[in-house]
């Protein structure tokens, strides 16, 4: 079986979730031995493309191709240059002839190129990875109200409207429609969590499409941080990006709040890039809230993966203080597998992946005095942390994973399948 | 026999050879205007013929035509010869050179050999010795120069060549008596020019010419008036010239003068020009002491014709006659439009002007037709002097061929029976404007008996006259399988990609039988064209682009679509509409025989009911006077439920299937009924005839709100909200109840 796996980015040059764990995919299936794999990743300024056609390779593996896109609509998830992507991924799909395509995101690609699959590839399976929500979400993805930052529990075209006043209700229903016409042209659907399933499913994404394949990870466990005589387990960190949906206020905030004959030595350490790209305003913000939390909070900045098992090993806890809901955040299946409990916000994708008092500690989203709480608490009761780090479950391996997708490619191939939707060109398939 | 066909039977006739036995010839001066063009001045003791063939000896020159003026002689040694000045032409762009020796044969015989001299003359000294040799003939001798020398290229001011402007100056100068001076330049606003002064008299037709940097003449009329500041004989002088005058006007120092009487050199004293502002009143001002002529008279008569000068208007005159305009267009080359009303019970109208501050004028009395308006006679009906009339037929439209000049200000001109004269001024629109066209077409009710005359005599032609009109259906930008049967017509606002509908097509690809037809305005720009193209050809449509001449709603891209296409059914659907796989199918199969239209059950985008059959007219008093109404709107989805088609006299251009049939069917002309109306009138108009249609409430789809776009701004504005309220008050039930 060919198998093509897309993704808005390479980790090579973009070091994001989608970005290795649709990496670590194509990795996992071609060291099957029985598969082949193929890995398409979008290149965009400010890296140069050639004259004559966006494919490239960039010195990578051999099965690894980039394809440059640079007109991109945000809005309408569409990719402005239709030439490019009929004539030079168009050929690129003819010369692979994948058995399988599986697309990790859309974006600089456009939702155009699910189309172009269909229609140069139709008796391929088309399945699709969704990390976030994006297609429903015009702030991000996010599924957060873009004045307020308030959790946005259904979106709606006058819910939306509310957001983006500038855009009518009637775009954002065509917008919600235009996309649901490409993203139901594919045959399957994956998720790493639950709780993405459910608000795709509520989205309008029939359910019986819809796999939920947690993301694998490979990686030998970290001894945990030896203690020094009367020590105790309070070195607290933060993995992920610097941006403001991931909490980072909510938690610097918190640690102001424990008392200090609570605090003592404990410390919590913030590891995580990208602040430079982020808006004056909440880089002001962050700055202020790292002065006034001191000596209890330190900002290490970006990091490699590969640099975090030693990261991991020199902390006891890990904090995910996200105020949107999340899918399913790599930190916390590499907190599981180094065996760190996590205190993370009660929502979403963290608050199914992390069970309450069983291998982790939830806390209220967004409430920095409920955090406050957690911190205390695990402070003062010396018994909880051997508890938790014991329960933590063991994150499936990327061969598991790479297992289960081939299963699910497998399920759906043209051989067990009696036939699929049809197109403008292959017209005669029945509509699921 | 015309001057050319004299001319060619003259060239033919043989050229005797002994031509020298008709008389003795000296040639005094020759003078080249340009090639192949001379005059000759000299004596001779023969008779020299008025006209004939000139050829040249030695037969280098080709040959040419000759006319001659002689005049008794005032030679010294012999007063038996006679002076002439003869002009000669040669034909084909010919010429003689110097010393050539030219053989002159009169129309009626006779003739002359007439040798050139060796070197061409100075054009000052012939000029003066031309002057001094015709001496008491220099005004004839004089007009006899303007008429020769006016060739096809110098009747403009603008074109007197240098070197005939310095022989005729030097002629004038020495042949003209100072007798006067021109004190007033005026320069009337529709064009005529006339100068002011005293001097001998002067009357009738005159040449004057202006000098100045050039010395352009023209025909004019002189006339007298009497001034006491004058001693006799010397008389004021007017002299009115032709509009190319005006040209000259700036660097003007001298006027010469040609007249029965002589020649005539008036100086300018001083440069006063009166200009637009003051030339009427002034020329009012002295029309009653001025003696002229009657060329001249019927001049000053236009001159000071009546205009809307801001006085005398029609609301102000004493006649019991009162008129508003309702809509008045024009166009550039089309020509003007006019709608509204006169109450004129007692007959005291005799003429109907429209006209224009520049001189533009066109008689709409004798042309228009009349229409019914009750409402104007009896709004009148208790004023004095406006007692009811016999008819109603206050109403009016016309459209006149010729256009006014663009800017002119624009009036009507009520000419009574007894000679009085007011006025009533026009803001005019611009046909060129495509809200305009469709406010005039509007403005038209095809259901009352004067429709169709004014569609036929006036609006039909008028548009058929306009730029936009002779390209209607625009151009196809990307041509698609236009013959199939089945035509998804959908309008385009500007510039909008057509995204959701493009993917919806994804889900649910067109069949065999069916083909797209995107219907976009002028103010789509080649690269959005392309981008739709793109769009296209990416996704594999079969679609084809038109691009309309003007902004388009969904009535006009249908009207547009059915021009292009050879489809004998109509699915209008405007981009954003988006429905489950299988419903244009499933709405087109529910079209039966007889049915005029078939139309979904529209929702919002929040799942409410938009359209669900059972629509109205509705009625307003204020712009835009009719809407839709649909009562089920804003209600759940759920109370549009249904299997079967339920008929509808009202459906909604959002979505609508509809076969090439009804739009035949559809009562008016199809530009009036698509370009003017609104989606009120639309179905106004086929319910009127009996046209229904169905509502199919099992076929669902979403038009969010605003989808309606693109729509010709104000469409549902320019509905006459009195007509439709006449016309269709008593009718409504008819089509679809009291709101």
């Amino acid at each position: 079986m060919r198998v093509l796996i897309i993704s808005h980015g390479h980790p090579a040059f973009s070091i994001g979730g989608v970005e290795v764990a649709s990496h670590a995919l194509f990795r996992a299936i071609q060291a099957t031995g029985t598969d082949e794999a193929f890995y398409l990743a979008r290149a965009a300024p400010p890296m140069t493309r050639h004259a004559a056609t966006p494919l490239m390779s960039l010195r990578q593996s051999e099965r690894e191709t980039f394809l440059h896109t640079d007109i991109w609509d945000e809005f309408w998830l569409s990719n402005g240059g239709l030439g490019d992507l009929s004539n030079a991924f168009g050929a690129y799909l003819d010369q692979v002839r994948p058995d399988v395509v599986h697309f990790h995101h859309v974006i600089g690609l456009g939702v155009e190129a699910i189309a172009l699959v269909r229609r140069r590839q139709p008796s391929a399976l088309i399945v699709m990875t969704f990390h976030e929500y994006l297609p429903i979400c015009p702030n991000h993805g996010q599924m957060v109200t873009a004045r307020r930052n308030r959790l946005c529990h259904q979106a709606s075209p006058a819910a939306c409207n509310t957001c983006f006043p500038e855009r009518t209700p009637a775009e954002l229903f065509q917008r919600e429609q235009h996309l649901k016409n490409y993203f139901m042209l594919a045959d399957s659907f994956v998720s790493p969590s639950r709780f993405l399933v459910e608000r795709y499913v509520a989205w309008g994404i029939p359910a019986d499409r819809f796999h939920v394949i947690e993301n694998g990870l490979d990686g030998v466990p970290v001894p945990h941080r030896p203690l020094p005589p009367g020590g105790r387990r309070d070195r607290f960190a933060f993995f992920g990006q610097v941006t403001e949906f991931k909490g980072l206020h909510v938690l610097l905030d918190a640690v102001t709040r424990v008392p200090e004959e609570i605090w003592g030595d404990a410390s919590v350490n913030v590891f995580g890039g990208n602040l430079e790209f982020q808006p004056e305003a909440f880089r002001t913000r962050f700055a202020a809230l790292m002065e006034r939390a001191g000596r209890r909070a330190r900002f290490h900045g970006a990091y490699q993966p590969a640099d975090l098992p030693t990261l991991m090993a020199a902390v006891d806890w890990t904090i995910v203080p996200s105020i949107w809901w999340e899918n399913s955040p790599v930190v916390i299946q590499e907190s599981f597998l180094h065996r760190r409990p996590l205190i993370v916000s009660n929502i979403g994708g963290m608050a199914e992946k992390v069970r309450d008092d069983v291998d982790g500690l939830h806390f209220r989203v967004g409430s920095p005095e409920d955090l406050a709480d957690r911190l205390r608490c695990v402070l003062l009761e010396p018994g909880l942390w051997p508890r938790l780090a014991e329960a933590a479950p063991v994150p499936p391996d990327l061969a598991l994973s790479a297992a289960q997708h081939l299963s699910l490619y497998r399920a759906g191939s043209p051989q067990s399948k009696q036939g699929r939707r049809k197109s403008p060109r292959t017209r005669g398939r029945v509509i699921a | 026999m015309s001057a050319e066909a004299e001319t060619s039977m003259l060239i033919e006739a043989p050229c005797r050879p002994d031509l020298g036995s008709m008389g003795t010839v000296q040639v005094l001066a020759a003078w080249r205007a340009q090639p192949g063009a001379f005059l000759v001045l000299g004596f001779t003791t023969a008779a020299i013929p008025p006209s004939g063939v000139a050829r040249g000896r030695s037969g280098t020159a080709t040959p040419g035509v000759f006319r001659c003026m002689s005049w008794p002689g005032r030679r010294a040694d012999d007063g038996g010869h006679h002076a002439f000045l003869i002009a000669i032409r040669l034909l084909d762009g010919g010429d003689a050179p110097a010393g050539e020796t030219l053989l002159l044969r009169g129309a009626t015989g006779g003739g002359l050999v007439l040798p050139l001299p060796a070197e061409p003359g100075d054009d000052e000294a012939f000029g003066l010795q031309v002057a001094r040799i015709a001496g008491s003939q220099a005004a004839p001798v004089g007009r006899f120069m303007l008429d020769m020398l006016r060739t096809p290229a110098d009747r403009h001011p603008p074109h007197i060549g240098i070197t005939l402007a310095r022989m005729l100056r030097a002629f004038l100068t020495e042949a003209a008596e100072t007798d006067g001076c021109i004190e007033i330049m005026i320069r009337i606003p529709e064009g005529a020019v006339m100068l002011q002064g005293w001097g001998a008299r002067l009357s009738g037709a005159v040449h004057v010419l202006l000098a100045g940097t050039t010395l352009p003449w023209f025909p004019a009329h002189a006339g007298e008036f009497d001034r006491s500041d004058i001693a006799p004989p010397a008389v004021g002088v007017m002299l009115a010239m032709p509009p190319d005058a005006a040209m000259a006007l700036g660097d003007l120092d001298h006027v010469f003068v040609i007249s029965e009487r002589g020649v005539h050199s008036r100086a300018l004293v001083e440069h006063r020009l009166l200009g637009p502002t003051d030339s009427i009143g002034h020329i009012r001002h002295m029309l009653p002491a001025l003696r002229c002529p009657p060329p001249m008279s019927a001049l000053i008569g236009e001159i000071l014709r009546p205009r809307y000068e801001g006085r005398d208007t029609l609301s102000e005159s004493r006649h019991p006659v009162r008129a508003a305009i309702d809509f008045a267009a024009t166009g550039q080359g089309a020509g003007a439009y006019l709608a509204g009303w006169i109450s004129d019970p007692q007959r005291r109208l005799a003429r109907l002007h429209l006209c224009g501050s520049c001189g533009y004028k066109a008689r709409i009395d004798e042309a228009w037709v009349r229409v019914t308006r009750p409402d104007v006679t009896d709004a009148f009906g208790n004023a004095p002097g406006f007692a009811p009339p016999a008819d109603h037929d206050a109403g009016f439209s016309v459209a006149v061929a010729e256009a006014p000049a663009a800017g002119e200000s624009l009036y009507l001109q009520f000419t009574f029976v007894d000679g009085d004269r007011a006025f009533l001024p026009i803001a005019a629109c611009g046909l060129e404007d495509h809200g305009v066209r469709v406010c005039m077409l509007a403005s038209v009710d095809m259901f009352k008996p004067s429709g169709l005359p004014i569609l036929e005599r006036h609006v039909a032609p008028l548009m058929g006259r306009l730029p936009n009109a002779r390209d209607p259906d625009g151009q196809v930008f990307l041509r698609g399988p236009l013959g199939r049967n089945h035509a998804i017509v959908t309008p385009l606002a500007a510039g909008q990609l057509p995204r959701t509908f493009v993917s919806g097509m994804l889900r649910d690809p067109p069949e065999s039988a069916e083909q797209v037809v995107f219907v976009c305005g002028p103010d789509w720009n080649l690269s959005q064209l392309e981008a739709l193209q793109r769009m296209i050809r990416f996704h594999d449509l079969p679609a084809s682009v038109l691009r309309a001449p003007d902004v388009i709603g969904p009535a006009a891209a249908l009207r547009i679509a059915a021009g292009a296409t050879q489809a004998g059914f109509f699915q209008l659907t405007v981009p954003a509409v988006s429905g489950p796989p299988g419903w244009r199918q499933a709405l087109r199969a529910a079209v039966t025989a007889g049915t005029a239209f078939a139309c979904p059950t529209l929702l919002y985008e929040d799942w409410s009911i938009r359209y669900a059959g059972s629509g109205a007219l509705c009625f307003q008093e204020v712009a835009p006077f009719t809407r839709l109404h649909a009562p089920l709107a804003g209600m759940p989805a759920m109370l549009a439920d249904g299997s079967a088609p339920v008929p509808a006299r009202i459906g909604t251009l959002e979505c609508c299937a509809i076969p090439r049939a009804t739009l035949a069917a559809v009562p008016g002309s199809a530009i009036l009924v698509t370009d003017a109306a609104s989606e009120a009138d639309f179905f106004a108009r086929l319910g009127a005839s009996g046209l229904t249609g169905i509502w199919v409430p099992s076929v669902r789809v979403y038009a969010p709100e605003g989808s309606t776009e693109p729509r010709p701004g104000g469409a549902e504005c320019i509905v006459d909200g009195w007509v439709l309220r006449q016309k269709w008050h008593a009718k409504k039930t008819r089509i679809g109840g009291p709101v």
